[in-house]
């Protein structure tokens, strides 16, 4: 499912997405936060401009459940549920209609925080977007 | 109405096709038959129709539309031996709540054949606006439950899905629960009542939200009474569970099955055939018989 969301976007920056945990070689923690944040250093400014991250819901989950991101990064929600889903804010005052199969929802965040959010149909699911 | 035998088991399958006639007494369950003649034979008999989770705009691989298989629903009732009294659908209309759903549900329930057709909501009628357009169209801007009485028998229509956001989980809500400390108060202990409710109002699976909250306080309301039946929908299949004088049982949905408790990742939607998924869709029938206490829940598939 990363794979195909990153595909499709093309240039999503990988620290903005490897930072969340889903490394794919076993590196050490310590060694790959680095890599990471060395990578949304360099290509933090090009990022914001053009690559949303990607949240793909499935499963009634958040996949990844936590995602960390650089402030002014757009974060775009693909429901792969036949069940119907939402992404709705704790504290921010903003959220998606009732998204239905392969729909999606966007949101820019530009502010750094740490922004959970659930579903209002589904209230056990529970994400989290980490904005430094 | 005879106790259970092979011969009548028989009779029984083949009046409700698929369905299984189960009634409780004293806490244990008993299969009977209960014929058309004995519905029909007494004055003040009646019955009536449970439809729930109708989910129409759902279009997905078990089911290629949620308002055919409702439409279904509908001739099957309109076949009953005799036509329910009324019928109760224990919410989620609509799938998405999307434009149009509520209108395209109300004009095939017009179809059915009964005194009157009562809605509750399910949180998937309500999430999107805080129950706005269904309380406003359903409910004529109340706050969505009732009560009515027929035949001696006490109906209570209850709504637990408006704090479903707040309390992140099925809910009454205190006004709720004073309203029905009220509403049962003047009632004789020997008054049938039968309670509605969309998410079920015992645990059947709080890690999937199959729970609610502070059904705990209803239930206490209504242990004084000698037959309690409580019809809920949501998880999409028939699960009874019986507890002193309190018959509890869900209601399959007309569009989609969903996998029972804890065998799937999540509560969706089962992804299966659409010819395995109609003997796991369908309608509940209940009967009530003048003079026995439990009433019969009869549960029938699109099978």
């Amino acid at each position: 499912m990363r794979w195909q969301g990153r595909e499709a976007l093309g240039n999503v920056a990988d620290g903005e997405v490897d930072v969340v945990g889903h490394r794919r070689k076993p590196w050490s923690v310590l060694g790959a936060g680095v890599v990471a944040l060395a990578a949304v250093i360099a290509l933090g400014a090009d990022a914001r401009a053009v690559s949303p991250a990607v949240v793909d819901i499935k499963d009634s989950k958040y996949l990844p459940p936590t995602l960390t991101v650089a402030v002014g990064t757009t974060v775009r929600w693909t429901n792969r549920d036949e069940e119907t889903h939402t992404v709705t804010f704790d504290t921010e005052r903003a959220g998606s209609a009732g998204l239905d199969l392969n729909e999606d929802y966007t949101h820019t965040f530009t502010k750094a925080g740490v922004y959970p959010y659930t579903c209002d149909l589904h209230p056990f699911m529970q994400g989290t977007i980490v904005v430094n | 109405m005879d106790r259970m035998d092979r011969r009548g088991f028989l009779e029984c399958m083949a009046w409700v096709g698929t369905g299984v006639v189960w009634t409780a007494s004293g806490g244990v369950f008993t299969s009977r038959v209960l014929t058309a003649d004995a519905a029909e034979g007494s004055q003040g008999n009646f019955n009536f129709v449970q439809v729930s989770d109708t989910h129409v705009g759902f279009k997905g691989e078990a089911n290629p539309d949620a308002a055919v298989t409702l439409q279904q629903v509908v001739q099957k009732i309109n076949a009953l031996p005799a036509p329910p009294t009324f019928v109760m659908h224990t919410g989620d209309l609509t799938h998405g709540q999307k434009p149009g759903a509520f209108d395209t549900v109300s004009e095939i329930m017009k179809g059915a054949k009964t005194g009157k057709v009562i809605y509750i909501p399910g949180e998937h009628d309500v999430f999107a606006d805080g129950g706005k357009e269904y309380l406003g169209r359903f409910a004529g801007g109340g706050p969505g439950w009732q009560s009515f009485d027929v035949n001696g028998v006490h109906f209570v229509a209850l709504v637990n899905v408006l704090k479903y956001k707040g309390e992140r989980i099925g809910a009454l809500g205190p006004e709720q629960i004073t309203w029905l400390k009220q509403d049962l108060a003047p009632l004789k202990d020997s008054t049938p009542v039968v309670v509605f409710a969309h998410v079920p109002l015992w645990a059947v699976y709080p890690a999937w939200g199959w729970t609610t909250e502070d059904s705990q306080q209803a239930m206490a309301l209504l242990t004084r009474f000698g037959s309690v039946t409580v019809l809920n929908g949501h998880i999409h299949q028939v699960v009874q569970k019986v507890e002193g004088n309190v018959t509890f049982h869900t209601a399959r949905s007309t569009a989609f099955p969903q996998p029972a408790p804890g065998t799937a990742p999540g509560p969706g939607p089962m992804k299966i055939p659409e010819d395995q998924a109609r003997p796991m869709i369908g309608l509940t029938e209940v009967r009530y018989v003048v003079g026995t206490s439990p009433l019969a829940v009869i549960d029938s598939t699109l099978a």
